[in-house]
């Protein structure tokens, strides 16, 4: 039995329905993701569990006790705002005994309390600020001992990180991780950030349109997007439509009207029917024109028309007989030319077949 | 443009202001400090001698506070409804809620003459639901002149604390209910700590505005008087200019000290943000 389950939720808001018919599970000490793109209900999500809103149907089951109509107040989970929502009266010290004092814990507790979670949180002395006198990342940890003081059941995050600056935000995404993991809470975490959601959590679910289109382990739906819209959305960007699928052996074959693909069952993709291929910029790999592990399949030739330099790597702009490619190489040798005629390899292991 | 230029925009203001409030207001206190040609306190002392005097500054001090407390209490429900409303709903609700200040203080008093009188509509309904025997006796009271008041200076907290109310994020009330506090206790603890600029300016307002107010108090009112009608009688029908530019002075010395101790009170709640 999952520790949380959303069963069949639909939430809207007036006439538009945001979330249809929502199935979504959580095992107890698990971090889970949501990612998605902007408007597709993952604040939504986040706040129907904290209680903030009411979903139309459904029934959202908690510790097995079922926590639809619940009052907030009575749910004991902790959530840490986007905006951090601190209480701007209120010293570091009081906004986090808020929850503390609420539940009538003796003074001496409450200092105890305040001390240990503010050294989990790197904020040792700044008991007396008041949160207009932080910056970002410290009124971000505020918020996030406030949550965590009152020891919830549950921890919900609405893109936390989504204020700072790069460097600051991989080292706080790194710091909840070990927060979470230490204290073993169990935690829902929105983001938009594809990388920040793989590198913290043991289970991500991509939302589209209100619906989880696949949920899994990262290093899962990182190398086996489900359909075309996870692919997109995680940074496959070519596609290849072909036009007929055949078994061989382990492998699946697909047709083109110029040459085969061959790939590995992508055991994800529910129909046996699907005709389409993704792969990343980072994937395609450049090669000479009879070069001896292509054997005349996975293999497209085309032309440069725009090169782009990123940094790593430049990208190249091939334009093929199926489309246009996106194709990824080293920045150590020189680039080549717009125009230039060139050969792509599409290696076997990298090439998935999805939804 | 320059700084120092702009700073030209403000002379016309100033100069309206200079010749026809501070010069006034600064003979008139003058003229209360002088006996005959020489400096006197002779008027103050009697005044704060005079067990009359005395009593209707205190009256006067009870109904602008109770008038000031009434506002506040009636005003923060409305003012946090209000301000969690959008468009148009919305600027309909501040309209109406404005209304009062945009009658005549004349016609207003007349309507509750005719609601609280003894065979007004309140004590006819009263009586008709059996609920007194007698009718009360409420016009021309304490009692009529506060609900005078309170009916013409609520717009003014409404509008105060709408202002600040508006500029609570809704998510401060969710992070408290999320953290195990009711509605109730997050309104106590979070909303109303931060509405305290808005209150203490429309105190402010209130309160300076129920000292100084006259047609209400003269038309509500009874023998109970405040101390702006005891003024106009000194000047008007006594022509006892000398008393009432005294009382006039202790009226403007009340009004900065009550300003003064509310912003006192400020600076101590202020919240930090
Ligand atoms: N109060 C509201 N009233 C009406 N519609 C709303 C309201 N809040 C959100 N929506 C709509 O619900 C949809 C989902 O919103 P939600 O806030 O869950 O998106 P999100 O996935 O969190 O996006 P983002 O990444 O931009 O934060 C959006 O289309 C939005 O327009
Ligand atoms: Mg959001």
């Amino acid at each position: 039995m999952s520790l949380l389950s959303l069963n069949d939720v639909s939430v809207a808001y007036g006439p538009n329905t945001i979330l249809k018919d929502l199935n979504l599970t959580v095992e107890k000490g698990e971090l889970l993701s949501l990612l998605g793109p902007s408007g597709c209900g993952k604040t939504t999500t986040l706040r129907l569990i904290a209680g903030f809103l009411q979903a139309k149907t459904g029934q959202f089951l908690f510790n097995a006790k079922d926590y639809t109509r619940l009052p907030i107040n009575k749910r004991h989970f902790g959530f840490v705002f986007q905006n951090y929502a601190l209480f701007p009266h209120l010293t570091v010290f009081d906004n986090i005994a808020f929850g503390l004092r609420l539940r009538k814990m003796d003074k001496k507790t409450i200092e105890k309390k305040i001390k240990a979670i503010l050294q989990v949180v790197n904020l040792t002395g700044f008991e007396k600020r008041f949160p207009a006198e932080l910056s970002g990342g410290q009124r971000q940890r505020v918020a996030i001992a406030r949550a965590l003081v009152i020891e919830p059941d549950l921890l919900l995050f609405d893109e936390p990180l989504s204020n700072l600056d790069a460097n600051l935000r991989v080292t706080m995404r790194e710091e909840i991780r070990r927060i979470q993991q230490e204290l073993g809470i169990t935690a829902i975490y929105v983001s938009h950030d594809q990388e920040e959601c793989f590198s913290i959590s043991d289970k991500v679910a991509i939302l589209n349109h209100g619906m989880i289109e696949q949920i899994d382990q990262p290093k899962k739906i990182y190398r086996y997007p489900k359909s075309e819209f996870v692919a997109q959305f995680i940074g496959f960007k070519n596609f290849i439509t072909c036009s007929k699928r055949a078994n061989d052996g382990n492998d699946v074959v697909f047709s083109t009207a110029h040459g085969q693909f061959r790939t590995t069952p992508n055991a994800d993709v529910q129909s046996e029917t699907s005709l389409k291929l993704a792969i990343r910029p980072d994937d395609i790999e450049l090669c000479a024109p009879a070069d001896a592990k292509t054997a005349g399949e996975n293999f497209l030739t085309g032309q440069i028309q725009l090169s782009t330099f990123l940094g790593k790597a430049y990208q190249y702009k091939v334009l093929t007989p199926l489309g246009v490619f996106h194709v990824n190489c080293g920045s150590e040798t020189e680039p080549l030319a717009v125009g230039t005629t060139i050969h792509l390899f599409f290696p076997m292991d990298k090439l998935v077949n999805v939804d | 443009m320059k700084k120092n230029k702009a700073f030209l925009f403000l002379l016309p203001g100033l100069v309206f202001l200079f010749l026809f409030m501070i010069i006034p207001i600064v003979l008139i206190i003058r003229s209360t400090f002088s006996d005959q040609g020489q400096i006197s306190f002779n008027g103050y002392m009697e005044f704060f001698k005079n067990k009359y005097f005395i009593q209707i500054l205190i009256n006067t001090l009870k109904v602008s506070l109770l008038t000031t407390l009434l506002c506040i209490v009636i005003s923060l429900p409305v003012a946090y409804y209000i301000a969690k409303l959008h468009g148009r709903i919305k600027s309909v609700l501040i309209g109406l809620s404005v209304f009062p200040l945009l009658t005549s203080a004349i016609v207003r008093s007349f309507s509750w003459m005719i609601i609280l009188g003894k065979k007004g509509l309140l004590n006819e309904l009263l009586l008709n639901l059996h609920l007194i025997k007698e009718p009360l006796n409420l016009l021309y009271t304490p009692t009529s002149m506060i609900i005078g008041l309170v009916h013409l200076f609520l717009p003014l907290m409404i509008i105060s604390l709408v202002g600040v109310m508006e500029n609570i994020s809704d998510d401060l009330v969710q992070a408290a209910e999320s953290l195990g506090a009711s509605r109730f206790v997050a309104f106590r603890k979070i909303i109303f700590p931060l509405c305290v600029p808005g209150l203490i300016i429309g105190s402010i307002l209130v309160f300076v505005g129920s000292l100084t107010a006259y047609t209400t108090p003269a038309l509500l009112g009874g023998k109970e008087q405040v101390i702006s009608v005891y003024l106009y009688q000194n000047a008007m029908t006594l022509n006892d200019w000398h008393t009432a530019s005294s009382v006039a002075t202790i009226m403007v010395a009340v009004t900065f000290t009550i300003v003064g101790l509310m912003n006192l009170a400020a600076n101590k709640l202020n919240s930090r943000g």
